[in-house]
C-alpha cells in the first residue's frame, strides 16, 4: 500500500506525531486505543521537546473530544451579523457550502484585491497553504500573523541585526540574563519545553537572572531580582544603560564594533554617512595610515571607533563628521539614570548597579573552545519580545535593547544573544548574507520565502492596500489598523471596500486588532465570509459559510510549527523536522484543509497557481513538484514533500513509524557571529531616507504624519497612556501578560485549561494591593475596569508583585460566542480596551500599543 | 527593411500586483533575444514608478519577496535578468512576508 494511504492504526499504540495546542509543535506520544485517544505525552526522542510537555499540550485530548465542535459545514440564515446576532445556523453539505464559495470568488474574481485572507495557522501548514492561496488569488490583503503586536519589531529588527527569525539567550552559557518584557522561557516563547528545562539548569548553575517588568508574574518569581518599570518606558532604561557602559564605565567591545559593526563608519553633520564618490560606499578613518577608506578597501587595518582628535583631523579634510560609534555615545549622555529615573520609575543607583553588572558579566575580550574551535565568549546577555514591542513607539522602545547587546560583542557568540534559524546545512544550506552598505541584510531561513526586515526597506509609495502597507516601508506586515482604514479610505485615495474574507479557525476579530467596535464594524461591512472552525468562535459569528476544520490530531501537516523552522532550540542544539499525521480518523464527513482549498482553487481556475506557489514555498522540484490538472491529497503531498526534503527512505510512512529526523548541528550553525561575513547596525542610517520618502509621499497626498520615529538613534518618546496619566485624566496603565497555559484562544474552551485558569485565578485582573485599598477595593471585589474605548466588568485579585501604577491582564479571554460555552463570560478581553488610530501605532512597524490608561472603580 | 522578429511573452501576475496592474494575464511583444530583465524593464515602462518601487529595490535588483518563474523555473536558477525568453509563459509574483504573531 503506498505511503500516502496507509490507514489509522486501531489496535492500542503509542504514535508518534506532533503537538497543536500552540504554535511551538512539541514532539508527542499518543496512546490510542480502538481509535480512541486515552493519553498523550512528549515524545523523548524528539530533540526539541525532550519529551516534556506543557499543560495545554497535555490537555489537548479535550480539544479533540471537545462536544461542542464543528463537525459540518454551517450556513448562516440571519442575515444581520454581529457579536449579539444568533447567525442561525443550518447544516449544510459540503456542495452547497463550496459551491457558495466558490460563486463568491468568483464575483470578485476580476477585483482579487477585494479579498482578505486571515491566514494564521501556525500550528500546521495552514499558515503557507493560506498565504499561497491568497497571492494565487491575486490579492495584497494577506494577513500574515494573528496578533496586532507580537513579533512586530523583533523579528524585522533580528534580520538585520541577528541574522535570524527571532533571538535566544544562549542559556548553556550566559551567567548574567536580562529579561525586559518577557517571560522568556519561564512562560512564553519558542521552543518553550526546551528552554524551560535550559533556563532551570542556567539558575541552578549559577546564571543571574534579572526581570525587568511592570509585572512581578511568572519570569520574576524564578528571578534573582525584578524591577518594576513603567510601561512604556523601557527605551529610557536602555538608553541610560548604555549611557553608563558607553560614556561612564567605558566598557564595549571595541574589536567587535570595529570589524563587524557600522560603529566606524563616518557621519557628516546631516547624519547620511560619508561615501565615497566614486563607489558611493560608507567610509572610515584608517589609524593605521591615517586615510579615509571605503568599508570595503581592502587596506582597511584600523578602523577608528571614536575620539574628538578623528572629528578635528577629518575636519581639517574637509570632511566635518563623526563616527556612528561617537554619534551613539554622544546621544545617550542624554540620558543619564538620574534624567530617566522620573520616566522609568527604576532608582538611578539600580540602573547604574545593572549596567555595571552586565558589562562585567560580558567578559569582554574572553574566548571559549567549543568542539575545537576558539570562539568569543560573551556569557551577559538582554533579552526583548511581546512587552517592549507593544508601543506608539515599539521600535525605538526595542532598538536600544539589542544596542546593549551589540555594543559588548554579545551577538551570535556563546552566551550572548543568539539569532534563531539563522543558518543551517539540512536539509540544504542557508545563512544569513550582507549587502547594502556591507550591512547585514539577508536574514538566514529554511523555507524561501521573503523574511520580514527593516533594512534597507521598501520605497513608500501611495498605497493601494487598504491596510497602507505602502507607507510603512519598514514594517513587515500591516494590518494593525485595517478596521479603521477600511471605513475612513477617502484620506488616502482608496475608493473601494474589502468584501469577502476566508479565514482560519484563528479568532482574528477578537486577537488580532484593538477596540472592537470598528472591528466589529469592519466584518459586518464585508458581503461574504467563509471561515473554518474548530468551534464557533467570535469571528466565525460574522461567517457566512463555517468550514469544519480537524484538530491537530486529525491533520496532515509538513510544517509542525515554529520549533522547526524558525524558533528552534539555539546553540548546539540538533536540527530536527517532524511530520503530523492523523493519529485517530477524521469524523465522519469531515475533510483536510488542503483538500477544500484544492478543490476551490481548481473550480476558481487557479490550482496551477496555487502548486506553483506552494512547490515554492516547500521547495518541491523535479518528479516531487505538483503538477496542474490534478487534485492530490493533503497525505500525498505530504509524503511528497518528506522524500524531496530527506530522500527516499523518509517518507511519511518512516515518520509515522519514527516520529523525527534528529541531526547534529556544527558550531558554524550554532554560532553564527564569527563566520557572518557582514558587519551589524548601531546607527540606523536608512531611516533618514525613509523619513525623507515618506515625507514627499505623505506631503503628496495631503497628509501630515509625525515622523519622528525615523531616526537612526532611539530616543524615548512616550506612550499615550502615560501622558494622558500624567495629565491626570487616567490614574492606572493597564498591560498584557502571559501564562505558561494558555496560548491565544486555543485553549480557551478546553475544561482542563479552564480549570487551571480558575484555580489560579487567571480570569482575575492584578492590581496592586496598596493602591487598590485607597480606592477601597479588596480581593475578589468586582469593578469596573474602563479605558478611552471600553468599560466591562472585572473580578480583581490582589497582589505586590506589580508596580502600583499598572493594571495587569493576562490571557486571551472575554469571551462571548454561544459556541464556546466553557469560556463565556470569563476574564476580560485586553486588545478591546485599546484605542485604535494611527497615534496607538508604532509608525515603525504598526505593532498596536499594548499599553493603556484605564480607571478602575466599583 | 525587414521586419524585427519577436516573441509573444504570456505574463501572469499573483500576489500584490494584479491590485497594481489590474490585471491577472498580459502578453508582452518583445524583440527575438530579450532577457527576463528586458521583460521587468519593459513591465516598468508600462506600469511606471508604482510598478517600479514595489518590485526593484535598485538597479537590476529585485526586492527580496519577489519571485519570477519563467516556464516553471525560478528565474533564479536561470540566470535572474540575464536568462534568456522564448514564447515564454511568466509569472511575476510579489509573495507576502514570512511573518510571526
Amino acid at each position: 500500500m503506498p505511503a500516502a494511504e496507509a490507514s489509522v492504526v486501531t489496535e492500542a499504540k503509542w504514535i508518534p506525531t506532533a503537538c497543536g495546542m500552540c504554535y511551538v509543535g512539541c514532539g508527542l506520544r499518543v496512546l490510542v486505543e480502538d481509535g480512541v485517544v486515552v493519553s498523550i505525552e512528549g515524545n523523548p526522542e524528539n530533540p526539541q521537546n525532550r519529551g516534556r510537555m506543557c499543560a495545554k499540550g497535555k490537555a489537548g485530548i479535550m480539544n479533540l473530544y471537545n462536544p461542542n465542535r464543528v463537525k459540518v459545514p454551517l450556513k448562516r440564515t440571519n442575515p444581520k451579523k454581529g457579536l449579539e446576532e444568533d447567525p442561525g445556523w443550518q447544516e449544510i453539505s459540503w456542495d452547497e457550502a463550496l459551491d457558495t464559495v466558490v460563486a463568491e470568488l468568483n464575483r470578485i474574481r476580476d477585483d482579487p484585491k477585494k479579498f482578505l485572507i486571515q491566514g494564521w495557522d501556525a500550528v500546521g501548514d495552514g499558515m503557507f497553504w493560506m498565504k499561497a492561496f491568497g497571492s494565487a488569488f491575486g490579492t495584497p490583503h494577506i494577513m500574515n500573523a494573528a496578533s496586532p503586536t507580537c513579533g512586530k519589531v523583533v523579528h524585522p529588527v533580528e534580520f538585520f541585526s541577528g541574522g535570524g527569525f527571532h533571538q535566544q539567550p544562549d542559556l548553556h552559557y550566559t551567567n548574567y540574563c536580562l529579561l525586559v518584557g518577557t517571560q522568556f522561557a519561564i512562560s512564553a516563547r519558542g521552543s518553550y519545553n526546551h528552554i524551560a528545562l535550559d533556563m532551570a539548569e542556567a539558575r541552578a548553575r549559577g546564571m543571574k537572572l534579572v526581570v525587568v517588568d511592570p509585572i512581578g508574574g511568572f519570569a520574576a518569581s524564578k528571578a534573582n531580582e525584578w524591577i518594576p518599570i513603567l510601561p512604556g518606558t523601557d527605551a529610557a532604561f536602555a538608553l541610560s544603560l548604555l549611557h553608563v557602559l558607553l560614556n561612564e564605565l567605558g566598557v564595549y567591545d571595541e574589536k567587535f564594533l570595529k570589524h563587524k559593526t557600522n560603529a566606524p563608519y563616518l557621519v557628516g553633520e546631516d547624519g547620511r554617512y560619508l561615501r565615497d564618490e566614486t563607489t558611493h560606499q560608507p567610509l572610515i578613518f584608517d589609524l593605521a595610515d591615517g586615510k579615509i577608506k571605503a568599508q570595503d578597501d581592502p587596506t582597511l587595518v584600523n578602523p577608528t571607533l571614536r575620539g574628538d582628535w578623528v572629528k578635528d583631523a577629518l575636519r581639517a579634510q574637509g570632511k566635518p563628521s563623526r563616527t556612528c560609534f561617537d554619534a551613539l555615545c554622544e546621544h545617550v549622555a542624554n540620558y543619564s539614570p538620574e534624567r530617566t529615573e522620573a520616566i522609568t520609575t527604576i532608582p538611578a543607583e539600580t540602573t547604574r548597579r545593572i549596567a555595571k553588572e552586565f558589562g562585567e558579566a560580558a567578559s569582554i575580550g574572553s574566548t571559549i573552545t567549543l568542539e575545537g574551535v576558539e570562539l568569543p565568549f560573551r556569557p551577559a546577555c538582554v533579552d526583548w519580545a511581546k512587552g517592549t514591542q507593544g508601543h506608539a513607539h515599539g521600535f525605538h522602545q526595542c532598538w536600544p535593547l539589542k544596542l546593549l547587546n551589540l555594543v559588548v560583542g554579545s551577538v551570535n557568540v556563546p552566551g550572548g544573544i543568539l539569532s534563531t534559524a539563522a543558518s543551517g546545512k539540512h536539509p540544504h544550506q542557508w545563512s544569513p548574507e550582507g549587502g547594502t552598505d556591507g550591512m547585514l541584510e539577508d536574514g538566514g531561513h529554511i523555507l524561501p520565502l521573503p523574511h520580514p526586515k527593516a533594512f534597507p526597506g521598501r520605497t513608500p509609495t501611495t498605497p493601494i492596500r487598504l491596510d497602507l502597507g505602502e507607507l510603512f516601508p519598514l514594517a513587515s506586515h500591516f494590518h494593525t489598523l485595517l478596521p479603521v482604514t477600511s471605513e475612513d479610505r477617502a484620506p488616502y485615495g482608496l475608493t473601494y471596500g474589502i468584501e469577502m474574507l476566508l479565514h482560519t479557525p484563528t479568532n482574528s476579530l477578537m486577537g488580532s486588532f484593538g477596540d472592537i467596535k470598528p472591528v466589529e464594524r469592519f466584518y459586518q461591512s464585508m458581503k461574504f465570509i467563509a471561515g473554518f472552525a474548530v468551534e464557533i468562535n467570535e469571528t466565525n459569528l460574522f461567517d457566512d459559510i463555517v468550514l469544519p476544520f480537524p484538530t491537530y490530531l486529525e491533520r496532515y501537516d509538513f510544517n509542525t510549527g515554529s520549533a522547526a523552522h524558525s524558533i528552534p532550540p539555539c546553540g548546539q542544539e540538533a536540527f530536527h523536522w517532524q511530520v503530523r499525521h492523523p493519529v485517530v480518523e477524521l469524523p465522519p464527513g469531515m475533510r483536510h484543509q488542503q483538500d477544500v482549498l484544492v478543490e476551490i482553487a481548481d473550480r476558481v481556475g487557479i490550482l496551477g497557481d496555487l502548486y506553483r506557489l506552494l512547490n515554492h514555498t516547500y521547495m518541491l522540484k523535479d518528479g516531487y513538484a505538483l503538477q496542474p490538472g490534478r487534485r492530490y491529497p493533503a497525505a500525498e503531498i505530504v509524503d511528497n514533500t518528506a522524500r524531496q526534503w530527506f530522500g527516499e527512505d523518509h517518507n511519511l510512512d518512516w515518520f509515522r513509524e519514527h516520529g523525527v529526523i534528529s541531526l547534529p548541528r556544527d558550531i558554524e550553525e550554532s554560532y553564527i557571529g564569527p563566520y557572518l561575513k557582514a558587519r551589524l547596525p548601531i546607527y540606523l542610517e536608512h531611516m533618514l531616507q525613509k523619513k525623507e520618502e515618506l515625507q514627499e509621499v505623505l506631503g503628496r497626498m495631503g497628509l501630515e504624519w509625525n515622523l519622528s520615529d525615523y531616526n537612526p538613534l532611539s530616543d524615548w518618546m512616550p506612550c499615550p497612556s502615560f501622558n494622558a496619566v500624567q495629565k491626570g485624566d487616567y490614574d492606572l496603565i493597564a498591560v498584557h501578560f502571559k501564562f505558561p497555559y494558555v496560548y491565544g484562544g486555543y485553549g480557551n474552551e478546553n475544561p482542563w485549561v479552564n480549570e487551571l485558569c480558575e484555580q489560579t485565578d487567571a480570569y482575575h485582573i492584578l492590581l496592586n494591593e496598596t493602591v487598590a485599598h485607597s480606592k477601597g477595593i479588596a480581593d475578589g471585589d468586582t469593578v469596573w475596569l474602563q479605558s478611552p474605548v471600553r468599560k466591562c466588568r472585572a473580578k480583581v485579585k490582589l497582589t505586590q508583585c506589580i508596580h502600583p501604577r499598572v493594571v495587569g491582564i493576562g490571557g486571551h479571554f472575554g469571551h462571548t460566542s454561544p459556541g464556546m460555552p466553557i469560556a463565556k463570560g470569563k476574564g476580560v478581553s485586553f486588545n478591546a480596551l485599546l484605542p485604535s488610530d494611527l497615534d496607538h501605532i508604532d509608525k515603525i512597524s504598526t505593532a498596536l500599543d499594548h499599553c493603556v490608561e484605564v480607571k478602575v472603580f466599583k | 527593411m525587414p521586419e524585427e522578429a519577436t516573441i509573444a511573452v504570456r505574463v501572469k501576475f499573483m500576489g500584490d500586483l494584479p491590485a497594481l496592474t489590474g490585471q491577472r494575464n498580459i502578453v508582452v511583444q518583445l524583440p527575438e533575444g530579450s532577457t527576463a530583465g528586458d521583460l521587468l524593464y519593459s513591465l516598468s515602462k508600462t506600469y511606471g514608478d508604482p510598478f517600479r518601487c514595489r518590485v526593484f529595490s535598485g538597479p537590476a535588483t529585485l526586492h527580496h519577496y519577489m519571485v519570477v518563474f519563467l516556464d516553471g523555473k525560478n528565474m533564479k536558477e536561470l540566470g535572474g535578468f540575464a536568462a534568456k525568453l522564448g514564447n515564454s509563459d511568466v509569472e511575476v509574483v510579489m509573495l507576502p512576508m514570512f511573518e510571526g504573531g
